[in-house]
């Protein structure tokens, strides 16, 4: 995953998923959701994992904060909701 | 399987699976909060569109099934036939939400009685005049006397109205 700034097409930052799949063979990413506030970016993947990334800082690479592996198989979709 | 999950506390907070005797769930393909309401969306394989309640705070229908809707397409020799759900949309103005099935079909549903229905039900504030013993006093005697009305309302698939429905590709 890339972080590009949309002004000047300029890549800003990678975003690895760190350690190996359950999967290897199915490892598309198949949801993305930015949580602007907290320069969060949540990734969903058909290897059965949501890992969370830091954007917070200004290094090329984000920071893997955590992964959530409940799954048992791919995770199709996500959606985030701040409570208010 | 949808799994919430409370990113501040990185906690999982509920799992939502629908309850079916005769076969196993279908897979999920997409799922969506209705972005000012308790109200998460989800739909699966079989073109069922499911209603949940999701909240971070109190509710007598947090992580339950509220109702479920399933539009039906016509195949070429007559046969009803259903199609999974790829992309949806709300409008929390006019309580309508879009939804677009793997034929071209687009779907206008009016859930704007379900989230009435739903905040109805929203336990009050708690600075509600009562005091801390009054408010015991109240759950305990709703509890035993099943007088509580919040759990007597039901949802059904009459609280999701199916607008307009039109081939857009």
């Amino acid at each position: 995953m890339f972080s590009i700034n949309i002004k000047n097409g300029a890549k800003m930052k990678k975003f690895k998923k760190g350690e190996k799949s359950k999967n290897k063979d199915k490892d598309d990413v198949s949801s993305l959701y930015y949580w602007g506030s907290q320069n969060v970016l949540i990734a969903a993947s058909w290897d059965g994992n949501v890992r969370l990334f830091d954007d917070g800082d200004a290094s090329e690479e984000g920071i893997k904060k955590y992964t959530m592996d409940k799954h048992r198989d791919s995770v199709t979709n996500l959606d985030f909701k701040e409570e208010e | 399987m949808i799994y919430i999950f409370n990113y501040n506390s990185y906690r999982q907070e509920g799992g939502l699976r629908v309850d079916l005797t005769d076969k196993n769930p279908e897979a999920v393909k997409i799922c969506k909060f209705m972005q000012g309401t308790d109200i998460l969306v989800s739909a699966d394989l079989e073109g069922y569109i499911h209603f949940w309640c999701v909240t971070a705070t109190p509710h007598p229908k947090k992580n339950q099934l509220l109702c479920s809707v399933r539009d039906f397409s016509e195949s070429d020799v007559g046969e009803k036939a259903f199609f999974p759900i790829r992309a949806m949309d709300f409008d929390i103005e006019t309580g309508m939400l879009y939804t677009g099935d793997e034929m071209g079909y687009m779907n206008k549903w009016d859930i704007s009685k379900l989230i009435e229905k739903l905040d109805d039900m929203k336990p009050k504030d708690f600075n509600d005049g009562l005091t801390e013993k009054q408010r015991e006093v109240k759950q305990k005697a709703a509890f035993l006397t099943g007088l509580n009305e919040n759990l007597k309302v039901q949802f059904s698939s009459d609280d999701v109205i199916q607008v307009h429905r039109w081939k857009a590709h």
